[in-house]
């Protein structure tokens, strides 16, 4: 077989050890771009090829379920490959591992848990049928939880909610924290020191004293103090006290002291000038740094512990609901598991699931949630019997994780790199490795020239607990012809452009025109060595450019841009579905269809783009009428007025009943279509997506429509959509392109990659602040929470308490998510392969995300602007009113056409069966005693070693009869297998039990009549030398002189059992007939005619 | 196999000739093949689409048009200058201050919005109850104030204002069931905390004067028993320009200065949210403000009439007792009267002249506005607002120019 050459990468001893060392337990970090998937998959190639494990006791971990089968499909062409190429030792092997493909667990860490789970939940204590529940629901069951117990409290008048009043604070407020605690229900413990109320009588004299003061100050004071921050707190505070001191509480001074926060006042307002201000600014930081805002501190610190103990039995409450009602949210997944391997060590379920999965494969291991972390070790631990995670002793080889720590980017999602550094460390411990891929094949030269000066010095920045060592890329990639696209070049936002409407629209004009440009001008990249191998061409392709923003919420900006141009694209994570105008208007219409008595959703119709009706107009009616659609229209309008609200109100009638008549979503289409909605939509600039978003809508209302009862609840749905509370990407109404722009957020472009990408939408940087912070360096995972509350009456947060230390918890937390800050950037910036271009802005930098690149980049290797460009031209036709109006009488014909039946189907036992029940029943057990008796019989005759007893005692009990006709059905069985017919049937060498058959009866010749399709199931068939026997069991509870008359009714069903088989078999029929299981008798039926 | 693979699905259909509805059908044509006369095909087919569309492309012009609250011919009971007109409000001026687009739906096509029937779970009442309870409250314990002819004091009558406070609790309550004890109990602790507020400052102010009207109904019927200020007829005021308008209010609260002897008076506003709309350096905020220049005419010409040709008004006063605003209180004196009688002959000329053009300030005007629905997309209106406001060939928007300090 024929090789070709294969660059060697500098890192080839690292890969080598990935391949080869297969009884080592390893962790790879492995930057960007440096084919982490690749080393996985061989290594689980080789795995399987050398023996080390079965397929089925193979699995492979990944961060979603897109990656899952990505990699899923890699697997199989790498062992298909390998089947081909094998030595013969590992051929069989290799083939076992590729027929049972499916059996490898290849998925995401919250599957994997599920499967366990599914498999032991009765060690695990989980319900049986367990449900997983997604974060809507579980945010869902979580507001119900804290209502519940809120209103737990009301209604037992318990003591807490008086408590907490002397600290200032209603229960209800607390429910924000509530939300935030049971993110991180893994959290062994919220320490909450009880510390001793601080002690307000001397700074009560010190703020008498300083009031007084500012009542003076105050009275010389203008009417208007402008804009300065300082002189209201004059008036104001002095206020405050005098109440406060009415009151009498500790909370009341406290909400003073709150009030002294740093500020800069503007000097100008002052009475006595600059002087006077500066002089009263030194008094009031003098008195906040001295008094209030230590006194504020230990106050917050004094109020933690009893306002985190109101909090905690919500979190009980909410562990109970999910419990009771059978529900697992994502945690609880990763939290079982991990229980029912660590309690498992004394039941040996961890020795099951050890040998179960022997070998693990964990990709993007950076992002590791704690309790993944904590499954897999103790999975793969070696001393099975060890329950502390960190103590665990990895399997020589059993573990394999992959991961970059400089691309850990979820901490959000509870991601942390602490815990990536202790599995890291244990690994190491233990006789594993740390292999590091640095190599990188995606990436020419230049690029990872840059990549590295612009991060090697900046990783050292952070404490090494929260970041990593910066590890350089090693270029394998030297080519860097086409030079249009490739290198690093900038887009700088002019200064004048300041809103984010304004830059939006220059940087999207800007990068969708060059991509036109690029792409008519069939401008040439290099292209990688695989790539020319497997024939991709040398000109660009809307699939080689990756358009990267920092958020989602801008998305919609360069979609359009692109969609102006007619550039085929693909947005990942926006809302531009949201943003299309057919399903604003839709939801105006539809709601004001639904609310008949709201006027303002009516004349929002009226006068808006559906169906434009003026102001004189709407005045002229309103003289004469009323704003409701059910009103008759007033007499003696203008008939132009006139004719514009009778088509209104005469749609909106219709529109109303459809409502009633039709299902909702059903209703909502024909609407839609009715209104000219989808045309509208297609007509419209960028039409393709528009009017497939349109119709995507209508699927996810469908979807909706299961969660939701009422059409005025999926009105409000659509105004969901509409108001982008719920997000959602565009689709285009025709077919998908192949290759298309990728547009996406940061944290949706892992693991993605392209040849030129853009770094866009240079707006929103967001300041960090810590709500909690999570310490998992310790034996215990320990939670510290800021507590914030809502102020009624207004949309304020305020900060209600705090643990002691908090200012270093803070510290600590903002640390980590600077630290991962640099790492998104680094993730951005490693996505291109030949080009990047970054755009920065030159005024406002504090609020852009990329300004960290702007001193890296060369300020005259700017984005050509390539002027204006307009979309391709497509083939025009021109329609007229008649080709409209064909179309809808075709369409009406084609409807009427397809809605002809064309056949039938019937039972054969129903149509056959002559009319007339009998009414012999002795005692009634309905058809599920006849399948009892069916399925022991059936059970029987397939394997005469059946157990009847115990099978007869599982059916019984599934069919939901008494237990106590275990017996009876037993005896019945027996007695069929003891008759001369059961002894006939098992000499013969051909028998069959259960045919089911269908056969088509072509209809009469009389009009209307239709082809018929009958179905039945032959219960019992044997050959013998004169032919074939066909019987059938009946179980009616019938005396015995009735039998005959059972004959009667059941004759002409078993006769055309046996023309059916003649038919179908083309074999004779010797024997027909009927045997009854109570009576145990056997009657054999005449057989008419051939 | 991949050519012998259908085409993917997609909602455009195969061919035009399988459609099974209208919608693949048109998608197909517009989306696929490509149509050269798509808006035009389009509205005919559906011709109020076609009409929908021309109303936006007005919208969209820098003209001041008949979708935009033009209305050309405005009869004459709109015109508050004439005896056939409206009486005005100063929340009828105020409306036509923020928005004259909003008095064109509240007070010419009189679109009643429903009641919110909505539950937040979070919130009792609305800012607007709230401040109705916080008036009842306040006007039954003042008006036990002056039967009893005692000034308020603290420690005196805290049980007495917390036990009217209570009653009227309860009767809201009724009216507007809680969503929850958790929203009823936060509530219930703001307004225990805003009486407390008010008696404090009360006590303190008590000294100086001395309250005679409360709930004064001036050109509109009593509320509750008539106080001695109350008249069924408007004040006449006349305009700088020689115009005559007729005005009414409902005054919460009007002192007497002093010991009474001199019969000079202050008026008192209560309100029961934040300072931020009143606490600006300019007055009247382009007319969105006119509250106190108004009750300052009002109180002064019905004191003339039914207390004493020579009462005076020394000022007029917002006062929050809030909890938020901690009893805070925004003065006004009369001297800017000349300017507020200029403001509100414009906002009178503009809905005389039929002009009900929409804010050019829709972040400051529209957050609490029940129409929003209507005008759909806040920021394009406002956009086009200020485009037409801008355009001096608009004639008849001068006055809504000159509110809006734009161009000369």
């Amino acid at each position: 077989m024929e090789t070709k050459p294969r660059i060697v990468p500098p890192d080839e001893d690292q890969r080598n050890i990935i391949r080869s060392e297969l009884d080592t337990t390893l962790l790879v970090e492995a930057a960007a771009g440096t084919g982490k998937t690749t080393g996985m998959v061989s290594r689980m190639v080789n795995l399987l090829a050398e023996g080390k494990c079965l397929v089925d006791t193979l699995a492979a971990v990944t961060f979603t379920r897109k990656a899952a089968a990505e990699l899923r499909s890699r697997f199989q062409i790498e062992l298909e490959k390998a089947c081909r190429d094998a030595k013969p030792s590992s051929l069989t092997r290799l083939r076992v591992a590729l027929d049972g493909m499916e059996r490898c667990f290849i998925g995401t860490i919250h599957s994997f848990c599920a499967r366990m789970l599914r498999e032991r939940p009765v060690e695990a204590g989980v319900d049986l049928e367990f449900e997983e529940m997604d974060d809507v629901e579980d945010d869902a069951l979580r507001a119900r939880a804290w209502a519940a117990y809120v209103n737990g409290l009301y209604t037992s008048n318990d003591p807490v909610l008086e408590e907490l009043e002397e600290l200032g604070v209603e229960i209800g407020q607390l429910g924000r924290t509530f939300h935030k605690m049971a993110d991180y229900l893994d959290v062994d413990e919220w320490p909450a020191p009880s510390v001793p109320a601080p002690d307000v009588t001397n700074a009560k004299v010190a703020l008498a004293e300083l009031v007084r003061h500012m009542e003076q100050e105050a009275a010389t004071f203008p009417e208007s103090t402008g804009t300065d921050p300082l002189m209201p707190q004059y008036r104001i505070i002095p206020m405050m006290f005098r109440q406060a001191r009415r009151r009498g509480g500790t909370f009341e001074i406290m909400e003073i002291l709150a009030r002294f926060r740093e500020v800069k006042p503007t000097l100008k307002y002052w009475t006595y000038g600059k002087k006077q201000a500066l002089t009263e600014l030194a008094l009031w930081d003098d008195f906040r740094t001295s008094t209030a805002e230590p006194l504020v501190k230990a106050w917050r610190e004094y109020r933690y512990e009893p306002l985190l103990g109101a909090i905690l039995p919500a979190v009980k409450i909410y562990d109970r609901m999910r419990s009771d009602a059978g529900k697992l949210n994502y945690q609880d997944l990763l939290i079982k598991a991990a229980g029912l391997l660590r309690d498992g060590a004394a039941t040996r379920v961890r020795d099951y699931f050890r040998r179960r999965f022997t070998h693990i494969l964990v990709d993007e291991f950076q992002d590791t949630d704690p309790v993944q972390a904590e499954v897999i070790m103790l999975l793969a631990a070696e001393n099975t019997d060890e329950t502390d995670w960190r103590k665990c002793r990895p399997a020589p080889g059993s573990l394999f994780v992959v991961g970059d720590p400089k691309q850990s980017i979820y901490r959000f999602r509870r991601a942390d790199i602490v815990t990536y550094n202790q599995v890291k460390e244990i690994i190491q411990r233990n006789g594993g490795k740390v292999v590091t891929l640095r190599a990188n094949f995606r990436t020419t030269r230049p690029i990872i020239d840059w990549v590295n000066k612009t991060f090697e010095n900046e990783f050292q920045e952070h404490s090494a607990d929260c970041s990593p060592d910066y590890v350089p890329l090693a270029a394998v990639r030297e080519d860097d012809s086409g030079k249009e696209l490739t290198g690093i070049r900038s887009v700088r936002i002019p200064k004048d452009l300041k809103n984010n409407q304004q830059i939006g629209d220059y940087e999207g004009t800007l990068i969708a025109g060059t991509i036109r440009y690029a792409l008519d001008r069939g401008f040439r990249i290099p292209r990688s060595p695989s790539e020319i191998e497997a024939g991709v061409p040398e000109e660009v392709q809307p699939g080689d450019f990756l358009i990267v923003t920092p958020k989602t919420g801008n998305l919609h900006v360069y979609s359009r841009k692109l969609e102006e141009l007619g550039i085929p694209h693909q947005v990942t994570g926006g809302k531009s579905l949201n943003q299309v105008r057919e399903l604003k208007l839709l939801h105006s219409l539809l709601t004001a269809v639904t609310q008949p008595d709201n006027p303002v959703a009516l004349v929002a119709v009226l006068r808006g783009e559906l169906f434009g009706i003026s102001d004189p107009d709407l005045f002229a009616f309103r003289r004469a009428g009323r704003f409701s659609f059910s009103s008759p229209i007033p007499e003696n309008l203008d008939s132009s007025i006139e004719e514009q609200f009778s088509d209104a109100f005469t749609k909106l009638k219709q529109y109303a009943l459809w409502m009633t008549r039709y299902p909702a979503v059903s209703a909502f289409e024909r609407i839609a279509q009715d209104m000219g909605l989808p045309a509208r939509a297609a007509s419209s600039a960028g039409g393709d997506v528009q009017a497939g978003s349109f119709l995507k809508a209508f699927e996810l209302i469908r979807g909706a429509q299961r969660e939701f009862w009422s059409v005025a609840d999926l009105v409000e749905y659509l105004g969901k959509l509409v108001a982008e509370d719920e997000k959602h990407d565009a689709i285009p109404a025709s077919p998908p392109q192949g290759s298309v722009v990728r547009l996406m957020n940061l944290h949706k472009v892992k693991g993605l990659e392209a040849p030129v990408v853009f770094l866009a939408d240079p707006t929103g940087k967001k300041k960090h602040t810590a709500e909690l912070y999570v310490d998992r360096t310790a034996d215990m995972v320990r939670g510290y929470a800021a507590i914030e509350g809502t102020v009624t009456g207004t949309e304020r947060t305020v900060l209600l308490a705090h643990p002691p230390r908090w200012d270093e918890y803070s510290a600590t937390e903002e640390e980590f998510q600077k630290a991962e800050e640099l790492r998104l950037l680094y993730v951005a910036a490693t996505r291109a392969g030949c080009g990047l271009t970054v755009t920065v802005r030159q005024s406002y930098k504090n609020r852009d995300p990329w300004s960290f690149f702007d001193p890296h980049l060369d300020k005259s290797r700017l984005l050509v602007n390539p002027g204006f460009q307009m979309p391709p031209s497509t083939q025009q036709v021109s329609l007229t009113g008649e080709d409209v109006a064909s179309a809808a009488e075709e369409i009406g014909e084609r409807v009427r056409n397809a809605a002809i039946q064309t056949y039938d189907v019937a039972a054969a036992k129903a149509s056959t069966i002559q009319r007339g029940r009998f009414t012999y029943t002795l005692g009634e057990h309905g058809t599920e005693w006849g399948t009892v008796i069916h399925l022991l019989l059936e059970t029987a005759m397939v394997d005469p070693n059946a157990d009847i007893r115990a099978l007869a005692k599982s059916v019984i009990a599934d069919q939901g009869l008494d237990l106590a006709l275990t017996e009876e059905a037993t005896a019945t069985v027996e007695s069929v297998i003891r008759s001369d017919l059961w002894k006939r049937a098992g000499r013969s060498p051909n028998r069959l039990v259960e045919v089911p058959f269908q056969r088509l009866l072509p209809g009469g010749e009389d009009a209307g009549s239709t082809d018929t399709i009958l179905r039945g199931v032959i219960d019992l068939a044997f050959e013998e030398p004169d032919g074939w026997v066909i019987v059938d069991y009946k179980s009616d509870r019938v005396p015995e002189d009735k039998v005959q008359h059972l004959v009667d009714v059941y004759t002409h069903q078993v006769l055309s059992y046996a023309d059916a088989w003649k038919e179908i078999t083309g074999r004779d029929v010797s024997e027909v007939g009927l045997y009854f299981t109570y009576a145990r008798e056997y009657v054999t039926v005449p057989v008419t005619g051939p | 196999m991949i050519r012998w693979l259908p085409p993917q699905a997609s909602f455009t259909g195969e061919t035009p000739e399988r459609s099974l509805d209208l919608t693949e059908w048109w998608l197909h044509q517009l989306c696929l093949a490509g149509v050269s006369n798509a808006q035009d095909i389009l509205h005919r087919t559906y011709p109020h689409l076609g009409r929908g569309a021309k109303a936006a492309q007005a919208r969209a012009s820098d003209a001041f048009t008949i979708y935009d609250g033009l209305l050309p011919y405005p009869p004459e009971d709109l015109d508050p200058f004439s005896p056939a007109g409206p009486v005005m409000s100063s929340s009828r001026l105020e409306t036509i201050g923020q928005c004259p687009l909003r008095y064109f739906f509240k007070y010419v096509l009189k679109i009643e919005p429903p009641e919110e029937v909505e539950l937040d779970p979070e919130r009792w009442l609305d800012p607007l109850q709230y401040g109705n309870l916080m008036h009842e409250v306040f006007y039954e314990f003042m008006s036990h104030v002056i039967e009893k002819r005692v000034r308020p004091r603290f420690e005196r009558d805290k049980l007495k204002l917390l036990a009217i406070l209570m009653k009227h609790v309860e009767r809201f309550a009724d009216r507007y069931p809680p969503p929850g004890p958790s929203a009823f109990r936060r509530q219930l602790l703001l307004l225990i905390q805003a009486a407390v507020v008010f008696l404090v400052e009360e006590e303190l102010s008590a000294h100086s004067s001395w309250p005679v009207f409360l709930e004064a109904s001036i050109g509109m019927p009593a509320y509750g028993k008539p106080c001695d200020l109350h008249m069924e007829e408007p004040i006449p005021i006349t305009l700088p320009g020689g115009a005559g308008m007729r005005v009414r209010a409902r005054i919460d609260r009007v002192d007497i200065l002093g010991d009474g002897g001199e019969q000079i008076f202050a008026i008192w506003d209560y309100k029961s949210g934040g300072t931020m709309k009143y606490d600006n350096p300019d007055p009247f905020q382009e007319g969105r403000v006119l509250q106190h220049a108004l009750y300052l005419e009002v109180v002064a010409g019905a004191l003339r009439r039914k207390v004493s040709p020579s009462a005076q008004v020394s000022h007029f006063g917002y006062f929050f007792p809030g909890s938020r605003s901690f009893g805070v209180r925004i003065i006004r004196m009369p001297n800017e009267r000349d300017t507020a009688l200029g403001i509100m002959e414009r906002l009178c000329t503009t809905v005389a002249d039929g002009c009900f053009i929409a804010t050019n300030k829709a972040s400051k005007d529209c957050t609490f506005c029940d129409y929003t629905m209507i005008c759909d997309d806040l920021e394009a209106v406002e956009a086009a607002s200020k485009r037409k406001l801008e355009n001096d060939e608009n004639v008849n928007l001068e006055s809504m120019r000159e509110l809006r300090n734009i161009g000369n």
